[in-house]
């Protein structure tokens, strides 16, 4: 091989390995791979379910027993009637992530469930949906945490995901759920939503209480999105704009969150919080699991992006004790 | 001079050329069909098939009277957050292996009934870890392994390299989750479960029920791994001790001070400890006091002390009862 032959054989591999690079660069994906690219047309967004002239209404209730402190509650913020109108089509979103027992916590308590249920139908509620994606195998879940029954009971519609239930969703300025499979078929004909969860300790993010709870409407990997916790439960608070929560701290889970599985991880803590602020409900659950807004940075982002407030004393709670 | 490549060379060449073209436009047509739900595996799958009436190994611990409620899951590190969630990151952290779990229930009653879980975290040691970290307050110690306690509702011990755990429904089963754990130890005989730092506690003063093994991120250090703590009443006050073991004098050292140095980087200053041992370092930090030190390869401290004396008088017996270890050996 001469000189000129091999300057000319570098020259060509050259201009063969920068097309090659080009290529590939070209045909990068920098955002990962979606759900579904072929669905990227028919991405779902949640729409608002907040009721906007009830915004910032809060009551906190003190008593042991959950029919009668929602019932304070609710009444307290306005009534059911005042979120719930003839014909409206209700979503509740249980926390029924594990096939545990009603008496361990991890769950939403299916009394709750059933009551709620029950005064959406007489507030003329056309429809009252009860859902999850759990964690754990779905029909266990609802079977032996009560919550089917208890949805049943009320006359509510008991929907568990299948494979076709999932439509992708991306949040507007998320980063994390983008293209990612949401638990969709269940919002079908709703217009109105309720988020109903336990207060609980958790490994991971400290805790889990109104706005972890949406975690249960993605699908997919998401176990994924347990490295950045945080930042995926602020995510789901800007998915999801609920018409009114409702965080159980009747009892607890003070310890060994999310599962728990002792009833010495729970404490009677007798407390009922009823909002439409869920960032405002959320604060003030961490008080009862001993900590601040503060210790909890999903509290904080979430306030920071304007979800909320951190400072529920600021919407001027109503308090009251029953029993 | 060029050599011109043979017809046969040439051939081949094309050859290569297009099976690679064929390989790249079979990529690319799978890639834009990418979803990665398909690559979630299903429930189905990390469920090890059961066939109807089979035993699992499980069910041979039942007492008389019991049945299989559902059948026996199965699950791996890649996917034990299936079932248990957030929680999956402390097991992960401490050396998890592999789960096994399954619900059973009284034969004539459906609703009295209980789980049972089986983790596999590779050792003993690595089994104390999350039994120990997440061990209830107020629980009542059980006559069955070293590391054994129950509470209203639920059975905890280690057993080998075995963390498990029987959660009942409801209360008032417990000897029925003993007989259970009972058959367990016996049909699966194993070596000592002694760790060798945990007699390395002085007594005094000790809550003997509270010795832990912090596999990661200890006191909020990343670095800080293999923490065994315990807890101590001085004078009505409450603090830990921890200890650790590291490869060597220099590795336990190096830990060391980087553990000082991310105190006094987070606030904490240090503070004369009035002792004639220059390798005693006490840091005040949020009024509260730590204190470290270390000796031949033991990392060794006081975690959380309300006061200066009481963080001394902890960290001196320590580091004598270490002394006199040595010395004995």
């Amino acid at each position: 091989m001469n000189r000129r032959e091999f300057l000319s054989r570098t020259l060509r591999a050259g201009v063969l390995a920068a097309a090659a690079g080009s290529l590939s660069y070209w045909l990068y994906d920098g955002r990962g791979p979606g759900p579904d690219s072929t669905a990227q047309g028919n991405l779902v967004v949640l729409p608002d379910f907040s009721v906007p002239e009830l915004s910032g209404r809060m009551s906190v209730i003190t008593g042991a027993d959950r029919i009668r402190t929602v019932d304070m509650g609710l009444k307290a913020v306005g009534g059911i009637e005042a979120f719930i109108r003839k014909g409206d089509g209700v979503l509740i979103k249980v926390n029924a992530a594990f096939a545990s027992p009603p008496i361990l916590g991890a769950t939403t308590n299916p009394q709750l469930v059933s009551h709620v249920a029950t005064l959406c139908r007489k507030a003329g509620a056309s429809s009252v949906v009860v859902t999850d994606n759990p964690i754990n195998d779905p029909q266990s879940c609802f079977t032996l945490s009560g919550i089917g029954d208890a949805a049943r009971s009320a006359g509510a519609r008991l929907m568990l995901p299948t494979g076709s239930s999932f439509a992708p969703t991306t949040v507007p300025h998320g980063k994390l759920i983008r293209d990612w499979p949401l638990l969709h078929a269940p919002f079908q004909g709703v217009n109105k939503v309720i988020g109903i969860a336990p207060v609980k300790d958790h490994h991971r993010s400290g805790a889990s209480m109104i706005m972890k709870n949406w975690y249960g409407l993605l699908g997919g990997q998401r176990n994924i999105f347990h490295q950045n916790i945080n930042d995926i439960i602020l995510e789901l608070a800007m998915m999801v704009k609920p018409t009114l929560v409702i965080l159980d701290g009747t009892t607890s889970m003070m310890t060994n969150g999310p599962t728990g599985g002792s009833l010495s991880d729970l404490k009677q803590t007798r407390c009922m919080i009823v909002s439409t602020d869920q960032v405002a409900a959320d604060a003030c659950g961490a008080s009862l699991l001993g900590k601040r807004a503060a210790d909890l940075p999903f509290i904080l982002k979430a306030q920071n992006a304007g979800l909320g407030t951190a400072d529920y004393e600021s919407l001027n709670p109503a308090r009251e004790a029953v029993g | 001079m060029a050599v011109q490549p043979e017809k046969t060379e040439t051939l081949v060449g094309m050859a290569i050329l297009a099976l690679l073209v064929v390989i790249a436009a079979g990529i690319l047509m799978r890639q834009s069909r990418y979803d990665p739900q398909w690559f979630t595996m299903s429930r189905s799958e990390h469920e090890i098939p059961q066939a109807a009436g089979e035993l699992s190994h499980l069910q041979e611990l039942l007492p008389d009277g019991w049945v299989p409620l559902t059948p026996l899951e199965t699950f791996s590190p890649e996917n034990l957050s299936d079932k248990i969630n957030g929680k999956a990151e402390l097991y992960l952290a401490a050396g998890f292996q592999k789960l096994e779990s399954q619900r059973f229930k009284r034969s004539d009653q459906d609703d009295s009934w209980l789980e049972l879980f089986v983790f596999d975290m590779g050792s003993t040691r690595n089994a104390f870890a999350v039994f120990s970290t997440q061990r209830r307050t107020g629980s009542t110690p059980v006559d069955l392994t070293r590391h054994a306690y129950q509470t209203e509702n639920a059975l905890f011990f280690v057993h080998g390299r075995d963390y498990v755990e029987v959660i009942a429904a409801e209360e008032g089963l417990a000897d029925e989750m003993l007989a259970i754990g009972r058959n367990f130890v016996e049909r699966k005989p194993v070596q000592s479960d002694e760790l060798s730092e945990q007699s390395l506690f002085p007594r005094k003063n000790l809550n003997a029920e509270s010795i832990a093994l912090l596999a990661s991120d200890a006191f909020g250090f990343s670095r800080l791994n293999n923490i065994f703590t315990a807890k101590y009443n001085i004078a009505g006050q409450e603090m830990r001790a921890f200890l650790s073991v590291r490869p060597s004098g220099a590795d336990a050292q190096q830990l060391a001070e980087a553990y000082h140095a991310f105190l006094l980087e987070n606030g904490g200053s240090d503070v004369d400890s009035g002792t004639n041992l220059p390798e005693i370092k006490l840091i005040e930090i949020f009024d509260l006091y730590e204190l470290i030190f270390v000796h031949g390869r033991v990392l060794a401290g006081v975690h959380e002390a309300e006061s200066k004396d009481a963080a001394l008088e902890l960290g001196l017996t320590l580091y004598r009862e270490l002394q006199e270890v040595d010395e004995s050996q």
